[in-house]
This record gives structure tokens, C-alpha cells and sequence, in this order.
């Protein structure tokens, strides 16, 4: 921004500079040409005095750094622009030389032109013009020669631009032109000029409609640095023309500098001419190789912007077709399993498309494994099966993504032998190209679906832990404990308290077979099913087999419950319970001081769905002492392996349960899963896991 | 987990090598889909080298228990490990399948 602000600050001091210059000379040509005219033998005192000479030659100075920078701010330049600007500007400038100069024919009574202050005045205008062309052209043919430029070329055109800034200290002498000195100074310099001017790659990069428009601009231009030429010679001749009583101070025919500039021009012009002359034949093919260039961007950019498949197939078939001018193409892509999930044909039906994939494999040719290219169609075995008479030479290339096959791009010319060599190996790497976008796009789609998944997970995991009671109904008979992990981020354990009455409490605790979501739906069908069967206060195993009917209905045919349901009579100091094939209770009696699993009949909820179910199911009764305590727990418990693959089992959950008493529930529990975490030497268990403690009181 | 299919007369013998999981379910379900397809009506499950079934290896035995009750498929188990018998009896599905110690009795049973 600050480099940015300098630059523009100095081409605005550079044009002030050039104005007051401009001014200064302008009033010191006005004093020696009236000082000359009133003197006669001024005449053999040619050319101008060394004042006049030193603002001249910084007016130029001026004007040519002003372009200079000007034309250095140009950024993201076409050449199209850039010679558009310079033919404007020297338009311009013909335009309004041609119009003072129209003044001074029109002005046949010679009221201005035997004037000699206006005939100076009008010269020293002039000059702007002619050294406003001269700069701006300059410049603009710079950033053409130093188009792509290298380090040797950057250092030959400084070395050519201080030269010819240097020539401005001959304008302070009025050396004559065809001195020797000078006149070779002037060929090493047209040599140096002619060198330059062989840098034309810009001509490269023009197609060829930009040729034939930029060869009109540059020849345009020759013809205004030819009439600049010409009018500074004619002043030039005006001026030693001794019958001419009026003679101009500031001859640019005199100035070396301005020689130079001109030079320069009228040999970039004319190289610029036959450059492009001798480019127009190779223009459709650098058009073509450039049209490639673009197409892989193309592709390359479709990728990038992780495009639907579709698309990216789209392109690849435009581009694969207009590459090799083909007159008819096709692309097939198959998924995973071989079947096709895309086939695009453009100008050829399919039903064709068929018959001559059938010809080439009657031939013999494999054509999934490699590149096949048919230079006539028609010398094939059994071709006159082929009745689709635009097909001659025929191009198949297959897809493939690390050994995958992933489909084939087929390309069609109406003439024999149509598909160059170089075509071949542009199409096989833009194929490959092609292949790797295809495989991320689907790559892409399936990271797109696992996320999805992953965020359902999330969802039912959501739901899950909601079914799970936030606080346990507890009163003054019992206090209760528990403690539940999921395995997966879903789980299928459940367990739940239910208040009958003020002193009767529902106990459940329930594993639904199966994880992941569809074990969480079932679970939300239990937790239904469980709420509201319980308040009805019926017996435990009508309870249960109202649940068995209820859910044998909407589980899957290979998913059962498995639940102990308890009720708490705290008044009558008794507890009821079912089994559904759930892992038997740990009892601690505490009066005996005996810890027994409490087994009876029961069976799985889900396993039987008629009415057999009830005679597989026994509603036991008991009677419970002050600081008994029960522990109740899912599978995942006892079912949990060490590392040698061997299971936690019944016997170490009964010591580890012996040892901890007679702890509080909370306690109990925690201890319990410490004891299996460390059996297990880590903490992520392959099955849900839950467990429940209660200590009546 | 790996399980062989050996036809013997009218008989039917899966035998279930190594763990009965989720994922190997899968294959015994198979197994017994296609021997009821053919029509098999002794089917004969070899459990010596079973060491551990979980619940959804349970779940394809229970999916069955209508199957072959419609069908008059007769299906029986031996050789079960006492920590295998185990999970059947806590489940209750020792009632419902017929399970016998020894491939004799199964035979016996089976016919």
C-alpha cells in the first residue's frame, strides 16, 4: 500500500516537473528566438543555448519516468490492452499534432505563422505531443520485451535504458547528428534496439482473431511514428532553410535522445510485424494446446470444489471430446460391484455403443485392461455388423484408480487414423486425471455418510440416556444404588423404579439383546411397556407376560428382553419377583450371613410369543431382614473378559460382592466395578454393563 | 469362528468352531436358513468346540424355535460347555431346545 502510494506520488512529481520544465523552456526558446530574430546573423548560430538545453532535456527526462511509472502500476495486463492503450494514446497525440499544424496551412495570410513567438510557441507544443507518444510507446513495448523475461534480459535492458538516458547529456551539446561520433553511437545503440527486439513471446499467447487486430494496431502505430518523423524533419528542414526568416529554437531532429527513442519504435513495430506474420500458421495449434491447458483446469478444478459425480463425468466427456475434436463419444462408470452407475453417450446411441463394444470383443480385445486404439474400424473381423457409418477410428481408454476399475471413455472420429499420437497420451493422463476425482468425489460421499451415521448414533445415543431414570425412587424401607455404561455409543441395558403406593416400590432391570440404535428403540418400548404395566399394581408375572405379549409384537424375530422385575412391600417387610431369563440376583441374607444367587424359573421375554410363556415363568416371594442386600446386573458383568479371554463369571462377582459388604449400595457398586476393572486390566468393556445395589433398612 | 456342515444319512450335523458373536451368527443363521430350504429334518448342532455364545447367537437359535415346531424340524444340541449350558439355562431356552451330552444321545434323540 505504502509502495503503492510512493509510486503514484512520484509519477505526480515527475508530471509537475515535466510542466514546469516544459514552462521554463518554453519562455527561454521564446527569449532566443526573438533575441535571433531581431539579430540576422543568428542564423549561423544554430541550435539551442545551454539553458534552454538543460530544461529540454529534463522535460523528457520528466515525461519518460512519468510513463515509466505509470505503466509499471498496470497490474493483471493483456497484451490486448496494453497495445489498445499505446495505439490510443498515440492517436491522440497525431490527432492534436495534426491540428496545430492544420492552423498553420489554413493560416495562408501568414498572421500567425510570420509570427515569430507563435511559430516557437506552437513548436514547443508539438514537443509535448511527439514526447508524449515517444514515452508511452516506449514503455508499453518495455512490458512487452520483458514479457516472461529472464535475468540476462532484465540486465540488457537496463544496460539499454541508461544508454539511452545517457544520450540526454549530448543535448546539452549541440553535437551535430552526422558526426562520426555520433552516427556510431547511433548504430550501437540500433543494434542494441535491433536485439531487443527479437523478445517477442507475447505473440505466442495471442490467438488468432488477437493477431490479426493486434498486426492492424502495431501497423497504425508505425504509420503515427512515421508522421511524427516526418513532421520533426520537415520542421528540421524549416529551420535551416535560410530563406525563412522564422527558424524554431528546440530542433528534435538535432536531439540524439529523441533519434533513439524512434529507432527503437519503428524496429519493435516492424519486428512485432513480421513476428506475428510468421505466427498466424502455428496459432490454431498453440490455441488447441492452450485449450487443453484450460480443460485441465477444468477438471482439476471441479475436484477441488468436490463437485456431485455427475458433474465431474460431464466434464470429463465435454472436454475429453473437444480435445481430440472427436465427432462422437461415450463414458460409462460402473460402482463398486460392476454394475453401471453412469453412462453418458453424446452422438452415437447406445444400442451403437453396444454393437461395437460387442466387435471388439469378437476380436478378441480385452477392454477393460488397457488403452485401445483402433486407427479404422471398418478393417476389423466381422465389422459389417457396425452400421453406423460415422464410426472410423475409435479410441477407448479405461479408468482406473489404483487397480479399480472404475469405467471407460470411449471417443469416436468419422475419419481413419483420426487420433494423433500426442492425443493419445494428453487423453491417458487426462483420464487419470479424471479417475483420481471420481474416486475422491465418491471418497467424499461416503465420509458425507458416515458422518450422518455418526450424528444418528449421536441422536439415539441422546434418547438412550434419556430412558435411563435421572434419580431412583427410593423411601425409608430401602436405599438403592446404580451404576450403567453402554459398550457402543448405544447401549441396550435399562433399569428403572416405579413407586406403587407409599410403601410398595417397582424395581426393573432389563438387557435388550443386540446394540446400537435399534436395541435404543427397543428399549423405548420397554421403558413404555414397563411404565405402564407396574402402576397397575397387578402379580409380577402377569405383568410379565402382558410385557411378553405387548413386546413379542414389535421386536425382531431375532431380539429378546431379558428382565427381573421386584416389587418392595416395605409394610409387610416382603419382596415379589420374576425372572425373564435375566441373570439371577446376588442375596445377601443378614441374618445368616449367607450370599446366594437367587435362581428360579424364568425365561426371556421375546423368546416364546404365544401363550406357553407363562408356564416358563414362576413369581417368587420373600421375606427380607433389615441390612439384607441385593445386587442386581446386566451380562456384560459376569461376561467380561481379562485379557487372556477368560470371563469375570459368577463366582469372582459373589467374592468381590462378599467382600465389599456390608457397605452402602453406592459403595458396594463402586468397589464391585473397581474389582472388575482391575480383573479386566482396563476400563472399555465389549458389552453394556449395569449394575444395581439395594440394602433394605 | 468357523462352522461345518456334514449330511449323515438323514441327519444333519453343524458343527460351531470357536466364538458364537453378532458377526458369526450371521453364518449359522445362514446355515440353518438353508437347511431348512432343504428340507432337512434332523439337524444335529455339534457344540464341543463352542466356547462362548453371546446373546445374538442365542437370538438365532430362539428365531427358529417356531420354525421348526411348524415343521416338525427336530433340532438338537451336545457337547455344550458348563459355562454355554449355563447362558441356555439363565436364558430359559434349555427348556425349548433339546440338549444332550453326547453326540450318541443326540443321534438317539434325532431319531
Amino acid at each position: 500500500m505504502r509502495a503503492m502510494l510512493n509510486s503514484k506520488n512520484q509519477s505526480r512529481i515527475f508530471l509537475i516537473s515535466g510542466i514546469v520544465c516544459w514552462v521554463i523552456f518554453t519562455y527561454l526558446s521564446k527569449v532566443t528566438a526573438l533575441e535571433r530574430s531581431l539579430i540576422d546573423e543568428a542564423l549561423t548560430e544554430t541550435g539551442s543555448p545551454l539553458f534552454d538545453s538543460i530544461f529540454l532535456s529534463l522535460f523528457f527526462l520528466s515525461i519518460f519516468q512519468y510513463y515509466r511509472i505509470k505503466t509499471e502500476q498496470l497490474k493483471g495486463f493483456n497484451f490486448n490492452d496494453l497495445i489498445w492503450q499505446g495505439f490510443i494514446s498515440g492517436a491522440l497525440m497525431f490527432v492534436a499534432l495534426l491540428l496545430t499544424r492544420q492552423i498553420h496551412y489554413t493560416d495562408q495570410a501568414g498572421f500567425f505563422t510570420n509570427n515569430v513567438i507563435y511559430v516557437d510557441f506552437i513548436n514547443n507544443v508539438n514537443i509535448i505531443f511527439v514526447i508524449v507518444f515517444a514515452a508511452k510507446t516506449f514503455y508499453v513495448f518495455k512490458r512487452m520485451i520483458l514479457y516472461q523475461k529472464s535475468k540476462n534480459l532484465s540486465f540488457f535492458w537496463r544496460v539499454f535504458e541508461i544508454l539511452m538516458y545517457s544520450s540526454l547529456l549530448l543535448n546539452l551539446f549541440n553535437v551535430h547528428v552526422f558526426e562520426p561520433v555520433i552516427i556510431g553511437i547511433i548504430g550501437a545503440y540500433s543494434v542494441l534496439a535491433l536485439i531487443l527486439s527479437l523478445n517477442m513471446k507475447w505473440v505466442a499467447y495471442l490467438n488468432f482473431k488477437q493477431k490479426w487486430r493486434n498486426i492492424l494496431l502495431i501497423f497504425l502505430l508505425l504509420l503515427i511514428s512515421a508522421s511524427f518523423i516526418q513532421y520533426i524533419y520537415s520542421e528540421s528542414a524549416h529551420f535551416g532553410d535560410s530563406s525563412n526568416k522564422f527558424y524554431i529554437v528546440n530542433d528534435l531532429a538535432q536531439k540524439i535522445f529523441v533519434i533513439l527513442i524512434f529507432i527503437f519504435i519503428i524496429f519493435y513495430c516492424l519486428s512485432s510485424i513480421l513476428v506475428i506474420l510468421f505466427n498466424f500458421p502455428t496459432s490454431s495449434v498453440f490455441e488447441q494446446k492452450l485449450g487443453e491447458v484450460f480443460n485441465f483446469q477444468k477438471l482439476s478444478q471441479s475436484i477441488q470444489m468436490t463437485e456431485e459425480e455427475d458433474q465431474i463425468y460431464e466434464v470429463l466427456l465435454e472436454t475429453s471430446m473437444s480435445t481430440v475434436l472427436a465427432d462422437a463419444a461415450w463414458l460409462e462408470i460402473v460402482d463398486n460391484r460392476g454394475n453401471y452407475s453412469a453412462f453418458l453417450n453424446h452422438d452415437i446411441e447406445k444400442f451403437d455403443i453396444f454393437e461395437l463394444k460387442k466387435l471388439i470383443k469378437k476380436n478378441k480385445y480385452d477392454l477393460k485392461s488397457e488403452q485401445l486404439h483402433f486407427t479404422d474400424i471398418r478393417k476389423l473381423k466381422h465389422s459389417e455388423m457396425i452400421n453406423s457409418p460415422q464410426t472410423r477410428s475409435l479410441l477407448i481408454v479405461p479408468l482406473y484408480f489404483q487397480n479399480k476399475y472404475l469405467g471407460q471413455l470411449g471417443l469416436i472420429k468419422n475419419i481413419p487414423d483420426g487420433f494423433e499420437k500426442e492425443i493419445l497420451d494428453v487423453i491417458s493422463s487426462f483420464v487419470s486425471q479424471a479417475s483420481v476425482s471420481i474416486e475422491n468425489s465418491r471418497l467424499m460421499v461416503e465420509a458425507i455418510e458416515t458422518e450422518r451415521y455418526k450424528e444418528e448414533i449421536k441422536i439415539a445415543k441422546n434418547v438412550q440416556q434419556s430412558l435411563l431414570p435421572s434419580s431412583l425412587e427410593y423411601n425409608n424401607h430401602f436405599q438403592i444404588g446404580a451404576f450403567s455404561k453402554a459398550a457402543d455409543e448405544v447401549g441396550g441395558d435399562y433399569y428403572d423404579t416405579f413407586n406403587i403406593s407409599k410403601t410398595k416400590t417397582a424395581i426393573v432391570i432389563a438387557d435388550v439383546s443386540g446394540h446400537g440404535t435399534s436395541a435404543a428403540f427397543n428399549m423405548a418400548q420397554l421403558k413404555g411397556v414397563f411404565q405402564s404395566l407396574i402402576q397397575l399394581d397387578m402379580p409380577l408375572d402377569e405383568v410379565l407376560i402382558h410385557a411378553n405379549t405387548a413386546l413379542g409384537r414389535c421386536l425382531e424375530k431375532k431380539t429378546f428382553i431379558t428382565m427381573t422385575l421386584y416389587v418392595i412391600d416395605g409394610e409387610e417387610k416382603k419382596i415379589t419377583t420374576v425372572r425373564a431369563g435375566h441373570c439371577p440376583t446376588l442375596y445377601f441374607d443378614s441374618i445368616e450371613k449367607t450370599v446366594k444367587y437367587m435362581d428360579h424359573k424364568g425365561l426371556g421375554v421375546g423368546i416364546l410369543r404365544n401363550n406357553d410363556f407363562a408356564s416358563h415363568i414362576e413369581l417368587k416371594e420373600r421375606h427380607y431382614n433389615s441390612k439384607d442386600l441385593m445386587l442386581l446386573y446386566t451380562d456384560g458383568i459376569v461376561e467380561a473378559k481379562d485379557q487372556t479371554g477368560e470371563e469375570y463369571g459368577y463366582d469372582r462377582l459373589k467374592t468381590a460382592f462378599e467382600a465389599t459388604l456390608p457397605d452402602d449400595p453406592s459403595l458396594i457398586i463402586k468397589n464391585i466395578i473397581n474389582n472388575l476393572y482391575a480383573f479386566c486390566g482396563h476400563q472399555n468393556l465389549d458389552d453394556d454393563y449395569t449394575i444395581l445395589s439395594i440394602k433394605f433398612t | 469362528m468357523k462352522i461345518t456342515s456334514i449330511k449323515e444319512d438323514d441327519l444333519l450335523f453343524i458343527q460351531i468352531d470357536g466364538d458364537l458373536d453378532a458377526s458369526s451368527a450371521i453364518l449359522l443363521d445362514q446355515e440353518i436358513e438353508a437347511a431348512l430350504d432343504n428340507g432337512e429334518q434332523k439337524i444335529i448342532v455339534d457344540c464341543n468346540a463352542l466356547d462362548y455364545i453371546s446373546s445374538a447367537g442365542l437370538g438365532v437359535f430362539m428365531s427358529y424355535l417356531k420354525d421348526f415346531e411348524d415343521q416338525q424340524v427336530t433340532l438338537v444340541l451336545f457337547g455344550l460347555s458348563e459355562k454355554v449350558m449355563n447362558v441356555f439355562k439363565i436364558l430359559g431356552l434349555d427348556n425349548l431346545l433339546k440338549i444332550v451330552e453326547s453326540k450318541e444321545a443326540a443321534v438317539t434323540v434325532a431319531a
